[in-house]
């Protein structure tokens, strides 16, 4: 089977190709640096594996993402690359093309976004740039699949005649005397059978420190420097331009350049594009915040409110009318013992069912998120927030992985790699376990019902503010004084905005709330029946009450140190215990301990517990407290560091520990 | 008794199962959390972790 590999720039759709020659299905949005790691599939026609890498303007990496595709690159030998090159950008997206080619890859172009390209007056002569570049050029719109037949005959085609890249490509740039001998002085250096040394060499002139590392393996380090410096000096001497880096870029450029003038017309347009109107809007100095957090309040009035608490409440009434009803005449007519009686009704139906029936507003949520991913506000929404971030140590682009963090920490933390600055992604990993995910909304839900019926959106919009805010402060405290900050460039590209298509929204919303849906079935469901267990045994035996469970035990002894913050009853301390697990698991564990079979139930048996005070306290505490187990994972695999992660864990408690004593003491004194 | 049996031992079963399951999964990190992780022959990278700048 053939390797094949999709490269090219960020948010060209290579992802989308991915999942349309595949048949599979990764996570796709309309912003550069959603992938950040590799993932291979296998071709619909069983022809090869692909790999989909994260996108790079150059094979020069300047973050831990594109690193992973130039180390495929240095590491692998993919018999074909496809290169997804964004048919309304082609000046930008054919330097990473014209590198690729001089690497000697067999290369074919999937001219992406031809639609997009078509509507900005950009007409493409595909058989002449093909000519031109000296390979395959197939014109895709890998959204729909249009084209995507046509691509795979072109890449069984290339693979199956075996030729190696053209080693002269029309388009390919002229370096110039100085730099060409340079190039060969160094190709010479190197020993025989090393792969790529021209690309490689050339790579090292632009001052790519991976080809730069592949090559001292082969040549001492003082030749290399030596050589860099004398060819650098040359070039300036000779020409004015101060590095090689900046000669390569500009000889590419120019011929670039002339490929498109033989190649691409363009109609005579408005000076000023739709995007354009709407970003003046959208990005505004001063409107650009607080139209975000508007669209955030609608996003919850509508999860909350308008339409998914009403959801929620029929999907309730069902499960534990006619479904529970009918779960108990079968527990019956089996003659089931109480205990296994216990364990299905008390534990499971209990723990699942008041996980389960959140499911409506996680998927309206969840489509809202989607929609703004694929319209292209998204990175609209880094470049609002630049500004604010700059001003405690980061920059914009740390916002996209703690929005990212909004539906799920783990892809959250693991979206930091886009950061090019290793402090700035430190601290975006440490902080973006602040960002309130999907699986605490069960618990805002279930307690803004109870307690503040009239104002859930506003509600659960504080938490999600405060949540935004500490952030901001710490990352402020930490670059002062842990991880101190550099000065960073914030360079995003604004895609152009699109009318969301509708298959990939509903795609896109079902994938993510999938997750959720099964976490219930398994996890929740495994957690509910060791939850039920431990608060059915006790010291005196098995079926005690539960005031006399092991859990109760486990959780009166914690007690005093939670009864500062409002809410010192062992059923919420152990729920806090259990959500480290998976944050739906607080929900689960108390519609078991307080023993509340339906939601209603459990809103009203909270009343009894929690006054509206103490219940904003205890969801303020579960929104901050420590990162669930699988973020804790990850936070460890990405900084690589164990004292690292045991800060992310300690200072999230004592954050939580401290701002839910703060309002709730506050809040006494104020009545 | 046969019907409790059986129906109890399937549950702790599975639940034991999932569990270990899922912690293993979760010492993983990135994989458990990925869409692609039922069909992806990758091997996932792990970042540098100094998080070197280019």
């Amino acid at each position: 089977m053939n390797d094949i590999g999709l490269i090219g720039n960020p948010n060209t759709g290579k992802t989308s190709l991915f999942n349309a020659l595949t048949r599979t299905y990764a996570y796709v949005g309309n912003w550069a640096g959603v992938t950040v790691e590799k993932k291979v599939g296998v071709l619909s026609n069983k022809r090869g594996h692909l790999t989909d890498l994260p996108g790079v303007y150059s094979l020069n990496p300047l973050s831990e993402d594109e690193s992973v595709t130039i180390r495929y690159l240095l590491e692998s030998t993919p018999d074909i690359m496809i290169n997804v090159v964004d048919a309304s950008q082609l000046a930008r997206n054919l330097h990473l093309t014209l590198q690729l080619i001089e690497r000697g890859s067999q290369v074919v172009i999937a001219l992406n976004m031809m639609d997009s390209a078509k509507s900005q007056g950009i007409h493409i002569d595909i058989e002449r740039l093909s000519q031109c570049l000296g390979v395959r050029v197939v014109p895709v719109i890998a959204r729909s699949g249009a084209g995507c037949g046509k691509l795979l005959d072109s890449v069984s085609t290339a693979s199956d005649s075996g030729n190696p890249a053209p080693a002269s490509s029309p388009t390919l740039p002229d370096y110039g005397p100085i730099l060409e001998a340079a190039v060969q002085s160094l190709t010479d250096a190197l020993p025989g059978g090393v792969r790529d040394a021209r690309w490689k060499a050339l790579q090292f002139f632009e001052g790519n420190r991976l080809a730069a590392q592949a090559l001292a393996q082969h040549v001492p380090e003082d030749f290399l420097q030596s050589l860099h410096r004398r060819t650098e000096a040359a070039i300036h001497a000779k020409t004015g331009i101060p590095s090689c880096e900046a000669w390569i870029r500009l000889r590419r450029s120019e011929a670039i350049d002339r490929c498109l003038q033989a190649s691409v017309r363009c109609e005579q347009r408005a000076p000023v594009s739709m995007s354009q109107r709407l970003d003046r809007i959208f990005t505004h100095k001063w409107l650009g915040i607080p139209i975000f957090l508007c669209l955030m309040y609608l996003t919850f009035k509508l999860t909350f409110e308008w339409l998914g608490v009403y959801l929620s409440d029929a999907l309730d009434a069902l499960i534990q009318g006619p479904f529970a009803e009918g779960l108990e005449r079968l527990l019956a007519y089996a003659d089931a013992s109480n205990f296994i009686r216990a364990l299905i009704v008390d534990g499971i139906l209990s723990g699942v069912g008041g996980v389960i029936v959140f499911v409506p507003q996680i998927f309206i949520l969840f489509f809202i998120i989607s929609l703004i991913e694929d319209s292209g506000y998204m990175a609209r929404i880094a470049t609002v927030m630049d500004r604010l971030l700059e001003g405690v140590g980061l920059n914009g682009k740390a916002f996209i992985p703690m929005i990212i963090g909004f539906g799920c920490n783990v892809p959250g933390v693991m979206a930091a790699r886009t950061i090019e600055q290793p402090k700035e992604r430190l601290l975006t990993i440490l902080l973006t376990p602040l960002m309130s995910c999907s699986a605490r909304l069960t618990v805002y839900s279930l307690f803004a019902f109870a307690f503040f019926p009239s104002h859930q959106a506003a509600i659960v919009l504080s938490l999600y503010v405060i949540g935004v805010v500490l952030a901001l402060v710490l990352a402020k405290l930490f670059s002062a004084t842990l991880a101190g900050s550099e000065p960073s460039l914030f360079v995003v590209e604004l895609p152009p905005y699109r009318v969301p298509q509708g298959k990939t929204l509903l795609r896109s919303t079902w994938e993510k709330g999938k997750g959720f849906m099964k976490k219930a079935g398994t996890f929740i469901l495994a957690g509910s029946v060791v939850i039920w267990l431990l608060s059915y045994t006790g010291p005196g035996g098995i079926g005690v009450d539960i005031d006399r469970s092991f859990l109760q035990k486990l959780g009166q002894m914690l007690t005093p140190l939670f009864e500062p913050l409002g809410f010192g009853n062992w059923q919420s301390v152990c729920a806090l215990i259990t959500g480290f697990f998976a944050k739906e698991v607080v929900v689960s564990t108390m519609n078991i301990l307080y023993v509340a079979p339906t939601e209603a139930g459990l809103r009203e048996t909270l009343t009894h517990f929690f006054t509206p005070l103490q219940a904003y306290s205890f969801m303020l505490f579960t929104l901050i407290y420590v990162p669930c187990m699988a973020t804790v994972a990850v936070i460890r695999k990405e900084t690589g560091s164990a004292r690292w992660t045991w800060f992310a864990v300690c200072y999230a408690l004592a954050a939580a520990y401290l701002l839910s004593w703060l309002i709730y003491q506050i809040g006494s004194r104020i009545g | 008794m046969v019907f409790n049996i059986v129906v109890g031992g399937i549950i702790f079963t599975y639940s034991a199962w999932v569990l270990v399951g899922y912690v293993r999964k979760s010492r993983q990190g990135k994989c458990a959390a990925c869409a692609m992780k039922k069909t992806c022959a990758a091997r996932c990278e792990d970042p540098d972790s100094t998080g070197a700048v280019r």
